[in-house]
C-alpha cells in the first residue's frame, strides 16, 4: 500500500468548512505543545488560537493586491476637477488654501528622514480624463478601462491616510505601524494566525510578485513577528519549476524511489515514536512529512496554467506582452484560493523598474503604462471570481502606500508622495459593490469624510473572514488601538 | 437604591469562597482593563477624562469623579458601568462582560481595591531586585542527588513534589548532547566509541573539558549570545547605503567568538561592548567589541537608535523591559518614565565611526565600526558620501512628553542615572582621557603608509590613462584611412532578449547586483561599481563578456547554466560593432586631453611631496616630545600644499577652458560656469602661494580628546557583583540553552509582569557561584554540564507514569528536555559528519546565497533582518531585531529543506563515499555511527538492510547504473532526515 497519496487538490469542501475544521496542520510551534502541556497541569489561563472563526464569516479567502511605488489617487478613482481650474496657481491663491494649514499637516506625518519633506504648491491638473460608469456611475479615470467595466462590483474608499511620506509606507501599509516603531506581524499573519488550514498541501499564506526591498520593510510586510515565523507569508517565485524553495523533488530522482525513501524514515521516526510515546513532537514531525511529500506535487501544481482555458488566459491577458506576468500572479492568485489558500498578497511594481508607481516625474508616461499593466487583469479577476462563485467568499484588496500630491514636483509633471488622504479599493467577500466610501478635501489634499488609516482595512479583512483581532491577542505583546483599526461598517453588505 | 446587583447574587453563591479570595489586581483585574477598557481609556485617549491604566488613576478617575471607591462596589462608578446600571454599558460596543468577571471586580473594590499599582512600595520586595543570596545547599534524601548542589536544589523540588527523576542516559545519547550542546556539532564515530567503551571514572569530565576547550565551543555560544545581543549585518538601501547596523560589524563576532574561547570573564565582556572605548582606546581587538552599539546605528533617526540601544543593553544584560518607560511610568515595575530618560543619557554623547584597518584605505571595504563619545552635531554630511545625512548628536537629554520626540520637556533636563529600584553601586562618572591615536587615529604611523600608497595608486592610474591616450592617437591615425565600420547590432531585439531569460531578476531594477543593470545599452556601457561592462569595439575586454564566458568568477549567471556560445557570439558581436568614437574626433580632443593628464601627474607628484610634509610635521607635532624644527617641518607642510593645490588648480583650469573652447561660445552656461569656476580656483590658489598660508590639511578626522566616561560608568554598574539582575539572567540564558528551558520563563522579563523562577533558590546560588568564579562562563557551563540532572534520560515517560501525572510540564526537572536543533547546528552537522565542513574561523561575513560553494560553519555567514540562509530561515532562523529565545517549530518546509536541499543530497552523496562500497550490515553500522555516533539497534539493522535491498531493487527498476550506490546514498539521506539527527536527546 502507498502511504503517500497525491493529492493535488487536497481542498476541503464548502460544507465542511463552514462546519469548522479547526486547525490544520500547516506547522506547530513547540511552545504551543508545551502550552497545552502547562494547560493541562493548570498553569495557563492563555491558549492559541484554535483555527475558527470567531463568528459567521462572510469570506474564506483574501486576494491583497498591493501596487508598489504609490498609485495617484488623483488619476485613478478620485477625480478633483478643482485640479483643472486652478493649474499652475500654488494653493495658496485658491479659495482651498486652507489644506496647508490643516493640522493633519503636521501631525499626520512622521518624517522619515528627520528633515521636512516639501509640500509641493503649484496644482498640476489631471493628467487623465474621467468619465462615470456602470450603474453606480463612479467616476474612474480613462487609464483604468477594463476596471471601469465592474465598478459595480468594487467599493472605493476614497479617504485613506498613513503616517509615513516615504516608501516604508509598505510596510506601514501592511502591519499599521511606521517603519520608525519597529517591525509587528503583518495582517496576513494575523489571518494566518487565527484560521485554520483548508487544504493541507499548500501553505496557507502565499506572497506573489516581485519583493519589497528591505529598507522598505522587506519581508516584514508578509512577517509574522511575534506571531513567529511559522505564520509569516511563503513567497512563491514566479518559476513555475521552482515555485518554492525546497519544495521540488532532485533532478533525476525518480518519485517512487523518493516516496520510498520517505517510507523508510516514516519507519525509523516511528521507532522513535514507539520509544518516546508521548512527545507529540515526533508524532509531527512524521506528520510533517507526509504533508511535504503531497507539497512537492500540490505546489506546482498550481502553476500548471496550461489546464486553463484559453479564454480564461487571456481573461488575465496572458497573450499580451505587458499584462503578461501580473495577469500570472493574479492567475496564481485565483487558483490558490480555489484550492483554499485563506490569504495571497500579489505585489506589482518593482519588478521591472525599480520606482514602480513612483511617478516623481512624468507621470502621464508612468501610470498610463503601468495601468496598462494591471488594468486588464485586475478587471479579469474579477470577473473570474464571479464567473464561479468565488467572489462572495473571496475578499479582493487593493492598495499602495499612499497618493500622489496634487501640485506638482519638479519640472516635468509629476506628483510627490501623499499620505494625507489617498484610495483603495475592495470587492467581493461581502461587500457592497458599487459605492464610493468617503471623500478628500476639493484639491485631493486630506481625507476628510469617513477618515480610515490603513488598519481599518485590516480590520475590515478580519471582519469579514469571521475573526475579532482582539481575541487574537497575544499575552505580553500590547496592541493599541491603532493597532486593530474599526471595520469599514458602511461598505459591508 | 439596591444594595447589591442580583447578578453579582447569582454569581456569588456560585463561586467557591476560595476563589474570592484569589481575586487580585495583578491576575484579575489588570488583565481584564487592558483587554477591554485600555483602548478609550489609556494614558492618551481618555474617553470621558477618565484614565484606568494605573490604580492610581482610577481612583482619581475621570470628568464623572472617581472610577473606584476602596470598600464600596455600589459606589463605584466602573462597577456601575461594567454592570450596565449605568448607560452606556461598559465595554462599549463589546459584549457585557461575564457575571463571574463581573463578580471578581466587586470582590476586588470590596476588599479595599488593592495596591500593586504603588511601584515604590513593591520595589523592595520584588525578587529580582534583590541581591542574589548563595542559599544553603539543601539536605535530601537521595545521596546520589546531594554531591552536586545543582542536583540537591532540584532534588529538594522532587521530593518535595514525589516526583522520581530519570536514570541516566546512555553513553551515546550523552556525548551527542553534550557534544552538540557545547560546539554544535555531534561527536565523532571514532570518539562516540571511544567514550562508550572508556570506564574510567572521569571519562565524562575530560570529554567535558575536550568540549570547551574547542574552538568550536567559541562559534556555538557565539552565535546564541549573538541572538541575545542581536546581531546584524548592516543592511540598507541595495548595496549601497547603509541604514542600519554598520559595515564590518562581523569584527564583532570574532570579538564575540574570541572571547568565548579565552573565557573572558562576561563581566570585562559586558565593559568592554558598553565601552570598550574607554577602556582601551587603542586597542583594536577591544574597540571591535563595542560594535554591540554600532548594531544599533540607524540612518534616519537617532532618536529611533537610541531607542534601540537603550531596549537592547536592559533587555540582554539586565532582562527588564525598560523600554515600556519610554511614554509613561512603568506599568509592573517600579520605574518612573525619568528612569528611561536617565538610562538614555548614558548613551547621549556616543556616536560611531568606522577607524582605519592596516593596509585598506577604503572604509567601504573594511574598517573597524566602533563607539566613541563625539561632541553635540547637527545632521551631519554622509562619510560615505551620497545624498542622505547621518543623525545628530544632541547636546542634551531630554524627557520625551508621552514619548513623543516632538515633545522634549525642556525644563526636565536628565542627567546619566540608573534606576532607582535596582540598587546596585553609585554610579560614578569620571572622564576619560584620550590618547592621540584615539582622538587622531590617522595619526598611527600605518595610516602613513597606507596614504602614500593610494597617492602612489593615483599617480599610475594617470600614468596609465596617459600611455593609454597616446595609444588612441596613434591608433586613430591609423584608422583614418582605414573603411567606415559595419553596422551596429540592434540591443533592443537582439541582444536584450538574451539576458531577459537568464540575468534579468539579479541584473534589472531597484537591487540589481554589483549595481550593473542589463535593461539597455546605456547602462551596460555604464556598467556598476567594477566599472563599464562592455567596451565598444571590445569585447574581449569587456567585463561583460569575460563573466559570461567564466574567465573571471563568479560566471554569470549566478545560478543558472552557462549561456550557450552562440548567444555570447552575438553578444560579442554587438559590442565589436558598437560606434565608436570618430578617428576625427580623436584627433581633435586627444591632444588637449593629454595635456590635461600631463598636468594631473605633475599634481600629483606635487601633492604626494605635500603628503611626505604633512605627515612628518603632524607626526612630529604629535609625538612625545616635539622636536625642536617643528615649525620648519609646519612650514614645509603648508608651502608644499599650497603649491600642489596651485597644480591641481592649473590642471581643473585647462580642462574647463578646453571644454569651454569646445563648447559654442555662449551657447553652454555650464561650461562657461565651470571654466569661470576653476578660473577662481587658479585665482584663489596663486593668491594662498603669496601669503602665508593659515595651517595645512589634518591627515583625517579629529574627534574630542576626552571621552564623558558615562557609558564606562554604566557597564561598571551592571557588571557588578551588587547588581541584582545581571548575573541571574546570564545564568538564566545558560541554562535555558542546556536545559531547554529556562529557571525564570519570560528571559527578558523579571519584572512583576514577569514569572518568578522556577527554582529561585537555585537560581541565585548559580547567580553568586558564577558571580565569585570570575564571571567565568566555561566554569558555569562545567558546572551544569556535569551535574546529574543534566545527564538524565529525555524520555517522554508513557501515560500513567506517577511524575508525569505531577508535573506534564516537566518544570521541576525530573527529566531532561529533548529540544530541536537550531537550522545552523543542522546545517553544520550535515556538513560535519560528511567531512565537508571548513573549520577556518573568523572574517567578513559570507554571501547568504552562496552556501552551496561555501562549506563554513554557518555563524560566519550574512545575517540581517531580511536575508539569512535560507536554510536557516526554514528552522526558525534568529530574528536579529529580538530574539532571546528561539522558536522551535516543526513544519513542512522544514521536512522539504532536509529531503530536497543540494546540501544533504550532496553531503549524503559524500558520506557514502568515505564510508565506503560495505556490504549491507557493515555499511549500515558505519552509516548510523558516522550520522547519529551511536550503532544501529537489532530493529534499525534489518529495517535497514531490507531497505537496502529493496531500494537498490527500485533503483535498477529506474535505470540506475549502480543501484546499490543509490540505494546507499537514500540510507545516509535518510538519515539525515530521521527526527533523532534534528533532535538533541
Amino acid at each position: 500500500m502507498r502511504l503517500f497519496v497525491p493529492n493535488a487538490c487536497g481542498r476541503i469542501n464548502r460544507r465542511q468548512w463552514l462546519s469548522g475544521t479547526g486547525m490544520g496542520f500547516t506547522g506547530l510551534v513547540l511552545s504551543a505543545l508545551f502550552q497545552q502541556n502547562a494547560a493541562a497541569s493548570g498553569h495557563a489561563a492563555w491558549a492559541p488560537p484554535d483555527g475558527k472563526p470567531h463568528f459567521a464569516p462572510k469570506a474564506k479567502s483574501v486576494i491583497w493586491i498591493f501596487l508598489q511605488g504609490g498609485v495617484s489617487h488623483l488619476e485613478s478613482f478620485d477625480p478633483k476637477p478643482e485640479l483643472n481650474r486652478f493649474a499652475g496657481k500654488t494653493i495658496a491663491e485658491t479659495p482651498h488654501q486652507g489644506v496647508l494649514d490643516s493640522a493633519f499637516v503636521k501631525k499626520n506625518v512622521v518624517q522619515f528622514t528627520g528633515i521636512d519633506r516639501k509640500l509641493m504648491t503649484t496644482v498640476l491638473p489631471l493628467q487623465v480624463g474621467f468619465r462615470k460608469h456602470g450603474q453606480s456611475g463612479i467616476e474612474v479615470s480613462d487609464w483604468w478601462p477594463h476596471l471601469a467595466g465592474v465598478v459595480d462590483d468594487l467599493a472605493i474608499i476614497r479617504s485613506v491616510w498613513t503616517t509615513d511620506n516615504d516608501h516604508a509606507a509598505q510596510l506601514q501599509f501592511h502591519t499599521g505601524r511606521h517603519i520608525f516603531q519597529g517591525y509587528f506581524p503583518s495582517v496576513g499573519s494575523w489571518v494566518h494566525y487565527g484560521l485554520g488550514s483548508l487544504n493541507e498541501n499548500i501553505p496557507k499564506f502565499v506572497v506573489l510578485g516581485p519583493p519589497v526591498p528591505p529598507h522598505l520593510g522587506g519581508a516584514g510586510v508578509s512577517g509574522g513577528n511575534y506571531l513567529g515565523p511559522q505564520h509569516a507569508g511563503v513567497h512563491l517565485s514566479g518559476d513555475p519549476a521552482n515555485p518554492l524553495p525546497y519544495a521540488t523533488r532532485p533532478d533525476g530522482l525518480p518519485a517512487r524511489e523518493q516516496e520510498s525513501e520517505f517510507e523508510f524514515i516514516r519507519e525509523l521516526n516511528e521507532l522513535d515514536a514507539a520509544r518516546y510515546p508521548a512527545d507529540a513532537s515526533i508524532r509531527a514531525r512524521i506528520k510533517s512529512y507526509e504533508m511535504a511529500f503531497r507539497m512537492q506535487t500540490a505546489v506546482p501544481e498550481v502553476f500548471e496554467f496550461a489546464k486553463e482555458p484559453e479564454h480564461i488566459r487571456k481573461n488575465y491577458g496572458l497573450d499580451q506582452e505587458n499584462t503578461q506576468h501580473f495577469g500570472r500572479d493574479l492567475l496564481t492568485a485565483r487558483r490558490l484560493v480555489e484550492r483554499g489558500v485563506r490569504f495571497v498578497q500579489v505585489f506589482h511594481g518593482y519588478r521591472t523598474d525599480g520606482n514602480g508607481w513612483d511617478a516623481h516625474s512624468e507621470l502621464q508616461k508612468n501610470h498610463s503604462r503601468l495601468c496598462g499593466e494591471v488594468d486588464l487583469p485586475l478587471a479579469g479577476l474579477i470577473r473570474d471570481l464571479k464567473q464561479r462563485g468565488l467572489l462572495d467568499e473571496t475578499l479582493v484588496v487593493w492598495g499602495t502606500e499612499f497618493g500622489r500630491t496634487p501640485g506638482v514636483e519638479g519640472l516635468r509633471e509629476g506628483r510627490d508622495h501623499h499620505p494625507f488622504g489617498f484610495s483603495c479599493w475592495m470587492a467581493g467577500g461581502g461587500l457592497k459593490g458599487g459605492v464610493a466610501h468617503g471623500a478628500t478635501d476639493e484639491l485631493g489634499f486630506h481625507a476628510v469624510e469617513h477618515r480610515h488609516y490603513v488598519t481599518d482595512l485590516h480590520a475590515t479583512v478580519l471582519h469579514q473572514l469571521g475573526l475579532n483581532p482582539r481575541k487574537l491577542e497575544v499575552p505580553g505583546q500590547k496592541r493599541l488601538d491603532i493597532d486593530f483599526g474599526e471595520p469599514i461598517r458602511e461598505i459591508i453588505g | 437604591m439596591r444594595a447589591v446587583h442580583p447578578l453579582v447574587l447569582a454569581c456569588a453563591g456560585l463561586i467557591a469562597p476560595a476563589a474570592w479570595a484569589q481575586t487580585s489586581y495583578r491576575e484579575n483585574i489588570r488583565p481584564v482593563i487592558d483587554a477591554q477598557c485600555n483602548a478609550c481609556h489609556n494614558a492618551e485617549v481618555r474617553q470621558g477624562g477618565l484614565d484606568l491604566s494605573t490604580r492610581a488613576k482610577m481612583l482619581r478617575g475621570g470628568d464623572r469623579g472617581p472610577a473606584v471607591v476602596p470598600g464600596d462596589p455600589e459606589g463605584s462608578l466602573l462597577y456601575a458601568y461594567l454592570t450596565h446600571q449605568r448607560q452606556p454599558g461598559m465595554p462599549l460596543g463589546g459584549r457585557k462582560l461575564p457575571a463571574e468577571t463581573i463578580a471578581r471586580f466587586a470582590a476586588w473594590i470590596r476588599d479595599g481595591a488593592g495596591t500593586e499599582d504603588a511601584p515604590a512600595a513593591s520595589a523592595s520586595s520584588h525578587w529580582a531586585f534583590q541581591p542574589p543570596r548563595r542559599f544553603a545547599v539543601p539536605a535530601v534524601r537521595n545521596p546520589e542527588w546531594q554531591a552536586h548542589p545543582v542536583d540537591a536544589f532540584l532534588a529538594a523540588e522532587h521530593e518535595r513534589l514525589g516526583l522520581t527523576p530519570k536514570p541516566e542516559a546512555d553513553r551515546y545519547t550523552l556525548l551527542r548532547r553534550l557534544s552538540l550542546d557545547l560546539t554544535g556539532l555531534p561527536p565523532t564515530p571514532e570518539e562516540a566509541a571511544a567514550f562508550a567503551g572508556d570506564r574510567s571514572p572521569d571519562a565524562y569530565e575530560q570529554a567535558v573539558d575536550r568540549l570547551l576547550d574547542s574552538p568550536r565551543y567559541g562559534e556555538r555560544w557565539g552565535r546564541h549570545w549573538m541572538d541575545v545581543w542581536r546581531y546584524s549585518d548592516w543592511y540598507g538601501s541595495g548595496l549601497r547605503e547603509v541604514r542600519n547596523s554598520h559595515r564590518h560589524i562581523w569584527r564583532w563576532r570574532d570579538w564575540i567568538v574570541a572571547s568565548l574561547n579565552e573565557d573572558k570573564s562576561y563581566a570585562r565582556m559586558i565593559e568592554e561592548m558598553l565601552a570598550g572605548d574607554e577602556i582601551a582606546p587603542t586597542d583594536p581587538a577591544t574597540l571591535a567589541a563595542t560594535g554591540f552599539l554600532a548594531r544599533n546605528w540607524y540612518r534616519f533617526n537617532r532618536n529611533v537608535w537610541l531607542f534601540d540601544t537603550v531596549e537592547s543593553t536592559s533587555a540582554a544584560f539586565l532582562g527588564v523591559t525598560l523600554k515600556c518607560a519610554r511614554c509613561h511610568d512603568h506599568k509592573y515595575d517600579p520605574f518612573p518614565q525619568q528612569d528611561y530618560y536617565r538610562f538614555r543619557a548614558f548613551f547621549e554623547p556616543h556616536d560611531i565611526r568606522i577607524d582605519r584597518i592596516p593596509g585598506e584605505p577604503d572604509q567601504k571595504k573594511d574598517g573597524l565600526a566602533r563607539a566613541y563619545d563625539s561632541e553635540p552635531k547637527d545632521f551631519g554630511p554622509d562619510p560615505e558620501g551620497g545624498g542622505n545625512k547621518v543623525p545628530p548628536v544632541y547636546a542634551k537629554t531630554y524627557l520625551f512628553i508621552r514619548g513623543d520626540e516632538n515633545e522634549p520637556d525642556k525644563d526636565q533636563e536628565m542627567q546619566p542615572g540608573t534606576p532607582r529600584a535596582l540598587g546596585g553601586p553609585d554610579v560614578k562618572i569620571a572622564p576619560v582621557e584620550l590618547p592621540v591615536e584615539a582622538f587622531y587615529p590617522d595619526v598611527r604611523p600605518f595610516v602613513a603608509r597606507d596614504l602614500m600608497q593610494v597617492a602612489q595608486a593615483g599617480r599610475a592610474v594617470a600614468e596609465e590613462k596617459l600611455a593609454s591616450l597616446r595609444a588612441s592617437l596613434d591608433d586613430a591615425r591609423r584608422r583614418v584611412s582605414e573603411p567606415p565600420p559595419p553596422e551596429p547590432v540592434d540591443f533592443k531585439s537582439r541582444i536584450h532578449p538574451i539576458f531577459g531569460q537568464r540575468c534579468a531578476p539579479c541584473h534589472e531594477g531597484r537591487n540589481s547586483r554589483g549595481g550593473l543593470s542589463l535593461a539597455s545599452e546605456q547602462a551596460i556601457l555604464t556598467g556598476g561599481r567594477s566599472g563599464p561592462a562592455a567596451v565598444p569595439g571590445k569585447s574581449g575586454s569587456s567585463l561583460l563578456v569575460q563573466l559570461l564566458r567564466g574567465e573571471k568568477q563568479p560566471r554569470m549567471p549566478l545560478n543558472g547554466p552557462p549561456v550557450p556560445e552562440a548567444e555570447i557570439a552575438q553578444i560579442v558581436e554587438w559590442i565589436d560593432r558598437l560606434p565608436r568614437k570618430s578617428p576625427e574626433e580623436v584627433l581633435r580632443e586627444t591632444p588637449n586631453l593629454i595635456t590635461a593628464t600631463e598636468k594631473e601627474i605633475a599634481a600629483i607628484q606635487a601633492e604626494i611631496q605635500a603628503l611626505e610634509a604633512r605627515i612628518r610635521a603632524e607626526h612630529a607635532k604629535y609625538s612625545r616630545t616635539p622636536p625642536a624644527d617643528l615649525d620648519t617641518l609646519t612650514a614645509e607642510a603648508k608651502k608644499l600644499e599650497r603649491q600642489a593645490n596651485l597644480l591641481r588648480a592649473e590642471e581643473n583650469l585647462f580642462r574647463a577652458q578646453t571644454q569651454m573652447n569646445e563648447a559654442l561660445a555662449g551657447q553652454d552656461q555650464a561650461r562657461d560656469r565651470n571654466a569661470a569656476a576653476a578660473k577662481r580656483n587658479l585665482e584663489a590658489a596663486v593668491a594662498a602661494l603669496s601669503k602665508p598660508a593659515d595651517a595645512y590639511s589634518p591627515l583625517g578626522p579629529s574627534h574630542p580628546k576626552i571621552s564623558t566616561g558615562r557609558r564606562l560608568a554604566l557597564a561598571r554598574w551592571i557588571a557588578s557583583h551588587e547588581n541584582p539582575l545581571t548575573a541571574r539572567v546570564a545564568v538564566n540564558h545558560i541554562w535555558m540553552r542546556h536545559f531547554g528551558a529556562p529557571l525564570v520563563p519570560a528571559v527578558t522579563d523579571f519584572g512583576a509582569n514577569g514569572k518568578p523562577p522556577t527554582h529561585p533558590a537555585l537560581l541565585d546560588w548559580l547567580a553568586v557561584e558564577f558571580m565569585e568564579s570570575g564571571w567565568s562562563m566555561k566554569k558555569l557551563h562545567r558546572l551544569l554540564v556535569t551535574s546529574r540532572a543534566y545527564r538524565m534520560e529525555s524520555a517522554t515517560p508513557p501515560p500513567g507514569d506517577p511524575s508525569a501525572a505531577i508535573d506534564a510540564g516537566n518544570t521541576y526537572l525530573w527529566r531532561m528536555n529533548p529540544r530541536r536543533l537550531e537550522g545552523e547546528a543542522i546545517r553544520d552537522s550535515v556538513l560535519y559528519v560528511s567531512g565537508a565542513l571548513d573549520l577556518t574561523m573568523g572574517g567578513p561575513e559570507l554571501h547568504e546565497v552562496k552556501d552551496q560553494d561555501t562549506p563554513r560553519r554557518s555563524v560566519y555567514f550574512h545575517i540581517t533582518p531580511d536575508a539569512q540562509l535560507e536554510f536557516l530561515k526554514v528552522f526558525d532562523g534568529a530574528d536579529p531585531t529580538a530574539c532571546y529565545r528561539r522558536t522551535e517549530s516543526i513544519a513542512p518546509q522544514q521536512a522539504l529543506a532536509l529531503a530536497n536541499s543540494t546540501l544533504s543530497l550532496e553531503q549524503a552523496r559524500r558520506l557514502t563515499d568515505r564510508l565506503g562500497a560495505h556490504p549491507g550490515q557493515e555499511f549500515v553500522r558505519r552509516a548510523f555511527f558516522a550520522v547519529l555516533a551511536r550503532p544501529a539497534s537489532e530493529v534499525e539493522m534489518a529495517k535497514s538492510t531490507a531497505y537496502l535491498e529493496r531500494q537498490a531493487a527500485l533503483a535498477r527498476e529506474n535505470g540506475a547504473p549502480d543501484g546499490d550506490l543509490r540505494a546507499r546514498q537514500s540510507l545516509v539521506h535518510a538519515l539525515f532526515n530521521r527526527d533523532e539527527f534534528v533532535t538533541i536527546r
